[in-house]
């Protein structure tokens, strides 16, 4: 069976800027990174591989040349092929196109076999939409289980724990193909080993690159044109407020900061 | 969209109603707030749909928050949430409704279905917003949300299809009343739903042991220093914590002290945490301590002297003794929670 | 034009991982194992499922088959969270494994290499004795023929890993009359008949690195335990040395990087009449100081590196990398306690380990004077001719 793991490129949040005069985002001086969570669905991916005997793990990513980096990380954890959807013809997809695209790559790479898991961080670190994954799922009409907090497969059957509400898990199970989306809870990424790292960026093999032709992906439903949503403005929030002092006696400080709390809803 | 539909055709705002327990989840009512705000704008109504069982005071409940029509969808066959009967069956209520603008709390239910949905309707999904109003010009819904972490916000419009679709999570509005409720419109419609497609379900749900968790994970984290004075005092501090739903941490001298574990240590030599709230208790303040909290969401920290350093990095200054204020702050939680 | 100062995208992506462990598994750990003084086996173990056993092994023999200039840097960052572990790191790689894959017969290699690579083996090597530090011509271990190979005796002191090493790289002498011509290095073995770790060194710094005493008493070793020529020993014992120069280089720079980061990270959070520390001239013209020097070192070991991975002779660039990294680190640590003040005084902050850690930079593995003394013999040695 494979085991596809989508994965994304992101900025590195803390040095994310917005030119004030343009007002788009400076991106030029920031590293890129792999989304956090997508260590964990790598991870998730590997365990189970490690735990049977025919799994072939299988990274993709949809962007530019550069997002490369984010593949050969996952290569240099332990996936054993990656794949890079890159052309300018995908530039500007939201959610929508982007599910679009990488949907119809898995479908070129599974070739009408059924016998597969897709695993995705529950959401990428600079959109935080979590929309991919779960739209990946829908294009190609298999379940989707978002936020585990624990999966594992069991034969072809996989079985998710997942926060429900305050306090209580949900299990829930489904058969393959699914595409399940992971939290940072659900395991510990390992991290690549200097073996890992000289094989995954020597071995140039290991990487393929896709562009639009290659998937023979419709126009429409790419890039710009398959975007239901567009970014009209961007902006910097305002700064943190000043400190307040709460006073009184400690009863009435005490009701203030209570309803203060519930107004914020951390009660 | 429906290929051949256009975007006037398309009218009135609708809220997905969840529940949380048998409860309407309050997010849904923070919805139906602003809902009716921009059905006022858009010159139309607002619709809470319903998929499952309701009851007939919930119509009430929803109509004093703002909903002018109630849709109950009632389907024997399923008894809770389920991703594919949530999207079957709204998807088939807006082809043939066709509603301007659907709201959905971002709870992990509506994380679930919501992106689906979009998809199976071809239109835009904009996740967690944090803002929401209509552009004059264009009747568009303008959708605020922050992105990269929170360092930038951006304004996201889905231009050439309808619905316009948005989350929200919970706590971002505040609900409305209406002082003079006019009367609410309900309409009750059966579905069958075969599941014909391969389902995801539920098994089991499972009360979570909350011991298990660590400092470094907690979202709220009541800590304390020296000023607790004593190991029992700490025993205020769990109870607390219990109350609140976080965690409970200690500067080194506690943990020095023996008050609390060492791996609960907080500070340049203990752990680095950020959490969503840090209630830092009879804690001076040291730079060895606040190098590992300074970046929690929000701060807030009791200390009986005016002048201690770790007032200059709370949000929340409560100047008081902290053994006389818990206590009073433990029974006003209590209070407020039941309210 | 030639010259590049840029590295490809590989060494940015082992610098960033090997950062991530350092952080994440050494950074913890750290102040307790200077504390207890002792080797971590678990950290050794953790270090070996990265790679860090056999940064430079070839991969045939289970080792990441990487550049010098990779293997400084990676010594660099263990050096910036621990390098006391660091410095257990560096021995093991670039006098123990190297010397082997370098003048190891293939059977030697193929015996001792996959062990030392996996970090399944510790590895030492040592030349120093009570009565023979600098001078190595005054060595008294010594090595008596006999029909299947030498009977070694002597005691070898400072010897970094020989409490926690099962591969010992020992330097004897073969020929005493003959002076540096008549040393030999064979390879000894963990429980060897006769071969004891003696006393464990209390040290200053580099705590968390075992330093042990080992004593030669009639140890039988065969023949083929000999690594490259008998009375060859010399000339190995030095390019040894001249390798492991740029590990320890590397360590210091670690060390002056570290310095430079707690204490720059310090001054913008910590005020005195209401503005950080960093607004006060006297306290950013030393950061800046400090900058610079950790940069300068840092170049001087990627060229003595780079001229090793070239085959370049390098003795005098290893001995100016080392001579200058090492000082550059006990400036700029002496400089970050000064910034730190009174904190930096005390064991909440790791600023004072570094401190302790950095001073022998300047002794082992030649100290600066010898340094100097290379460095200079290179310099009249040119002069002359």
């Amino acid at each position: 069976m494979k085991i596809i793991t989508c994965i994304k490129q992101v900025p590195a949040n803390s040095t994310i800027k917005i030119d004030q005069v343009t007002g788009h985002l400076v991106r030029e001086a920031t590293p890129a990174i792999l989304n956090p969570l997508d260590k964990h669905s790598i991870e998730l991916a590997l365990e189970i591989k490690e735990s049977r005997e025919d799994v072939e793990v299988i990274a993709i990513t949809m962007g530019p040349d550069q997002a490369r980096l984010a593949l050969l990380e996952a290569l240099s954890m332990g996936a054993d092929k990656a794949i890079l959807l890159s052309d300018i013809k995908f530039a500007g997809s939201d959610t929508l196109a982007t599910s679009y695209t990488l949907s119809i790559a898995i479908k070129k790479l599974m070739n009408d076999d059924d016998n597969y898991l897709i695993t995705c961080g529950a959401q990428a670190s600079d959109g935080e939409t979590g929309h991919v994954g779960p739209q990946v799922a829908e294009e190609l009409g298999i379940p989707s289980i978002t936020g585990a907090s624990r999966a594992s497969l069991d034969g072809d059957v996989l079985l998710v724990t997942r926060g429900k509400q305050a306090g209580k898990l949900e299990q829930i199970k489904t058969r393959l193909p699914a595409l399940v989306t992971v939290t940072k809870g659900v395991n510990k990424p390992r991290l690549p080993t200097l073996h890992g790292i000289t094989h995954a960026f020597d071995e140039g093999a290991l990487l393929s690159v896709w562009n639009a032709a290659t998937i023979d992906a419709d126009e429409e439903k790419i890039g710009m044109a398959g975007s239901k949503t567009k970014v009209s403005k961007m902006y910097t929030p305002e700064p943190k407020k000043e400190n307040i002092t709460l006073t009184g006696s400690p009863k009435e400080i005490a009701s203030k900061l209570a309803s203060m709390l519930k107004e914020k809803n951390y009660i | 969209m429906q290929p051949n539909a256009k975007l006037e055709d398309y009218s009135g705002v609708w809220v997905v109603v969840e529940r949380s327990e048998s409860e309407i989840d309050p997010v849904v009512l923070e919805l139906l707030g602003k809902a009716w705000d921009l059905a006022k704008k858009r010159n139309t109504s607002v619709t809470a749909v319903i998929l499952g069982k309701h009851a007939d005071q919930e119509s009430k409940k929803l109509g004093i928050h703002g909903a002018d029509n109630i849709l109950g969808v009632h389907c024997p066959d399923v008894q809770d949430y389920e991703q594919e009967f949530y999207t079957r069956v709204l998807t088939e209520l807006v082809h043939e409704r066709k509603p301007e603008i659907i709201l959905i709390g971002a709870t992990p239910q509506g994380r679930d279905y919501a992106p689906r949905l979009s998809k199976r309707l071809n239109t835009g999904l904009t996740a967690d917003c944090t803002g929401l109003d209509i552009e004059e010009t264009t009747g568009n819904l303008l959708q605020e949300c922050p992105t990269y972490g929170g360092n930038i916000m951006a304004i996201i419009q889905t231009v050439s299809s309808r619905p316009q679709m948005a989350t929200v999570a919970r706590g971002v509005f505040k609900p409305k009343i209406r002082t003079k409720a006019s009367k609410v419109k309900v309409e009750k419609i059966t579905y069958c739903f075969d599941a014909t497609r391969e389902r995801a379900s539920t098994v089991d749900i499972i009360e979570q042991d909350g011991e298990t968790r660590d400092v470094r994970d907690a979202e709220i984290l009541v800590a304390g220093g020296r000023g607790m004075e004593s190991s029992e005092n700490f025993g205020l501090l769990e109870e607390l914590a219990r109350e609140i739903g976080g965690k409970v941490a200690g500067t080194r001298s506690a943990c020095d002290l023996g008050w609390i574990e060492k791996n609960c240590q907080v500070g340049q030599t203990g752990h680095v945490v950020k959490p969503r709230l840090y209630i830092a208790c009879g804690i001076s303040g040291a730079i060895q301590h606040t190098i590992g909290m300074q970046d929690s969401e929000h701060i807030i920290a009791i200390n009986k002297d005016p002048e201690a350093r770790i007032f200059s990095i709370a949000d929340t200054c409560i100047v008081a003794d902290v053994l006389e204020f818990i206590p009073a702050f433990i029974n006003a939680i209590k209070r407020f929670r039941n309210s | 034009m030639i010259l590049d100062f840029s590295h490809d995208e590989r060494y940015y992506f082992i610098k960033r991982t090997v950062r991530e462990f350092c952080e994440k598994v050494l950074g913890p750990t750290a102040e307790e194992v200077d504390r207890a003084q002792e080797f971590s086996w678990d950290n050794a173990k953790k270090m070996g499922e990265m790679g860090f056993w056999g940064i430079q092994v070839a991969p045939e023999y289970g080792g990441a088959g990487l550049d010098t200039i990779t293997y400084a840097m990676i010594i660099e960052e263990i050096a910036r969270i621990s390098a006391s572990e660091s410095l257990s790191v560096t021995v093991h790689n670039s006098v123990c494994a190297y010397p082997i894959q370098r003048w190891g017969t293939d059977k030697q290699k193929a015996k001792y290499l996959p062990k030392l690579a996996s970090g399944e083996h510790i590895g030492c090597f040592s030349l120093t004795e009570p009565n023979a530090g600098s001078d190595v011509a005054s060595i008294e271990t010594t090595a008596r023929e006999v029909e299947d190979g030498y009977v070694l005796n002597g005691n070898k002191v400072f010897v970094t890993n020989g409490g926690v090493g099962s591969t010992f790289l020992i330097g004897a002498m073969t020929a005493k009359s003959a002076g540096i011509k008549g040393l030999t290095i064979f390879i000894l073995e963990k429980g060897m008949k006769g071969f004891i770790v003696g006393k464990h060194e209390n040290k200053l710094g580099m705590r968390g690195s075992n330093t042990s005493e080992l004593i030669m008493n009639e140890v039988m070793v065969p023949r083929e335990n000999v690594l490259g020529q008998v009375n060859g020993g010399f000339k190995i014992a030095m390019e040894t040395l001249n390798a492991g120069r740029i590990g320890i280089a590397a360590q210091a720079v670690g060390i002056g990087q570290a310095a430079l980061e707690l204490s720059s990270s310090y001054a913008r959070k910590r005020k005195q009449f209401k503005r950080p520390l960093t607004a006060f001239q006297a306290i950013s013209f030393n950061l800046a100081d400090m900058l610079t020097e950790v940069e300068m070192a840092r170049l001087l070991v990627q060229r003595a590196a780079w001229k090793k991975d070239n085959h370049k002779p390098y003795a005098k660039d290893a001995a100016q990398c080392k001579l200058v990294a090492s000082e550059v680190a006990m400036k700029a640590t002496t400089k970050a306690i000064q910034i730190f003040g009174g904190y930096g005084f005390i064991k909440d902050f790791p600023i004072e380990r570094f401190f302790r850690d950095a001073k022998v930079t300047e002794i082992y593995e030649g100290t600066s004077e010898v340094m100097r003394i290379i460095i200079a013999q290179d310099l009249i040695g040119k002069l002359t001719r």
